[in-house]
């Protein structure tokens, strides 16, 4: 049986601040996404939809939620890159037998749940890490702020099925990452319902990114 | 000399159900005291009802694992030189009390078991007799978790476990998945099975607090990490072992 903990443990020392941080990483990538979908939502509702969206960007609520989004997110990406090429078995390529490739077709969807979650909370992570940050600087202040970005570009670029495909899984994985990671934080928190918090959060990003995807397809 | 430190040290015991409480003793350190030394001195000079556990008192067996200020560390390979003031001493985290330093570290060997952590040889067909000989490549591969000692200290020092005592953890799992890279091993297939189930590789959070702390410098979140890829190609149908002995004599 495990002794207790206080639930700020990890206030004990600097690695674990770090640690809960990136675990808090998560929220910020369900926001996120969520915010995608929006904005998805409002490039496919026309031009003031899409002023209306402009306006909610540019509000210093808004400013400041990308500011603290961009301290965590770039948390993650920095632990990331550090740690993704440790991770890696050695001999990984002698490890691949590359002639059964077209197997995968027939086996994923047989897969484990547990195995097919890790494999969607990993490419959401990849995802994460290395364009979460920079699309923070997009939609935090590039095209609030700069007027770089107007309607009709923004319609040319997402308002099609390519982009609504890319968009739509995006807003999935990236979404599911963070959802997962979000109920690891609430365990660390010490509740014990971290679990059915991912869940939740898991339905809202797999229904955000098809509302996301149907709106630029439409 | 290195003047004299204070070692606050948590007392319980559970056998009287005890509630923990602190003593604090005064130690005088020279530059090459240990904590174990400390605590040795303590219980033969000061309070001979002192209850810890020690072995080797070399960093090699793992038995003298404590909290050190919050931190998971061998008694014998901690020096009070490195530390200032009063010295807190706790048993290690993440484990039942059995009296002062001493836990219950049967949960922690139930582990391995759970975890398939042990040898599953090849069939003894002549051309494994033969391949029993392990090349220097196909050591390599198990040779960086092989200095495991069984300290517990990788527990401690995990949330995961903390959180959810039924958690494999990380040296059961670095050790299972050691087994399966082993090119002497036929027992990948039952042992990711349980891997790959309830408590196992996917509860890790790859917090790394397991290998910044273990004393032998084994670095088991990447190794678990690792495992969990390989575990994926597995399902997947697309992994292979890669041991020269198979595919040479």
């Amino acid at each position: 049986m495990s002794t207790n903990r206080s639930p700020t443990w990890w206030l004990n020392d600097r690695h674990s601040v770090k640690y809960m941080a990136k675990q808090a990483s998560g929220l910020f990538l369900v926001l996120y996404a969520l915010l995608w979908v929006y904005f998805a939502v409002a490039v496919s509702g026309g031009h003031g939809a899409f002023e209306d969206a402009l306006a909610v960007l540019q509000s210093p609520a808004m400013l400041a939620w990308h500011a603290a989004a961009l301290a965590f997110v770039a948390v993650h990406s920095v632990t990331w890159v550090r740690f993704m090429p440790k991770a890696m078995p050695p001999r990984l390529r002698e490890r691949v037998a590359w002639r059964s490739l077209p197997l995968i077709l027939v086996r994923l969807p047989l897969a484990r749940w547990r195995i097919l979650e890790w494999l969607a909370f990993t490419i959401g992570g990849t995802i994460s890490a290395l364009l979460a940050v920079p699309l923070l600087v997009v939609t935090g202040v590039i095209i609030p702020f700069t007027g770089l970005v107007t309607y009709a570009q923004a319609q040319a670029l997402l308002h099609n099925p390519f982009a609504a495909v890319v968009t739509a899984a995006t807003i999935l994985v990236v979404g599911f990452h963070g959802a997962h990671r979000t109920g690891g934080l609430v365990g660390d928190l010490g509740f014990k319902n971290g679990r059915n918090i991912e869940r939740i959060l898991y339905s809202l990003v797999g229904l955000g990114s098809l509302v996301g995807g149907v709106a630029l397809l439409i | 000399m290195h003047g004299s430190r204070t070692l606050r040290i948590a007392r319980c015991n559970a056998a009287t159900g005890g509630e923990r409480s602190f003593e604090e003793y005064s130690v005088e350190v020279s530059a090459d005291t240990s904590l174990l030394a400390a605590l040795e001195h303590i219980a033969a000079h000061k309070d001979e009802t002192l209850s810890y556990r020690s072995s080797c008192g070399h960093g090699v067996c793992g038995s003298c694992s404590m909290m050190v200020n919050g931190e998971p560390r061998l008694a014998c390979s901690t020096f009070l030189r490195d530390y200032q003031g009063t010295i807190v001493i706790e048993p290690l985290a993440g484990f039942t009390v059995l009296r002062d330093l001493n836990v219950d570290v049967d949960l922690f060997f139930d582990k391995f078991e759970q975890a398939g952590a042990y040898l599953a040889p090849l069939p003894e067909t002549a051309e494994v007799q033969r391949n029993h000989r392990q090349w220097p490549e196909d050591l390599a591969l198990i040779d960086p978790y092989s200095a495991c000692m069984l300290c517990a200290i990788c527990y401690a020092a995990c949330p995961k476990f903390r959180e959810n005592p039924s958690y494999m953890g990380p040296a059961a799992l670095v050790a299972a998945h050691r087994y399966n890279e082993d090119s002497r091993d036929d027992g990948a297939g039952f042992r990711l099975a349980r891997m790959v189930g309830e408590g196992g590789i996917f509860e890790c959070a790859a917090n790394e607090g397991c290998s910044l702390a273990c004393p032998k410098g084994i670095d088991n979140a990447a190794a678990l990490q690792g495992a969990k890829l390989l575990a994926l190609l597995t399902e997947l149908g697309i992994a292979t072992k890669p041991t020269r002995a198979r595919n040479s004599s």
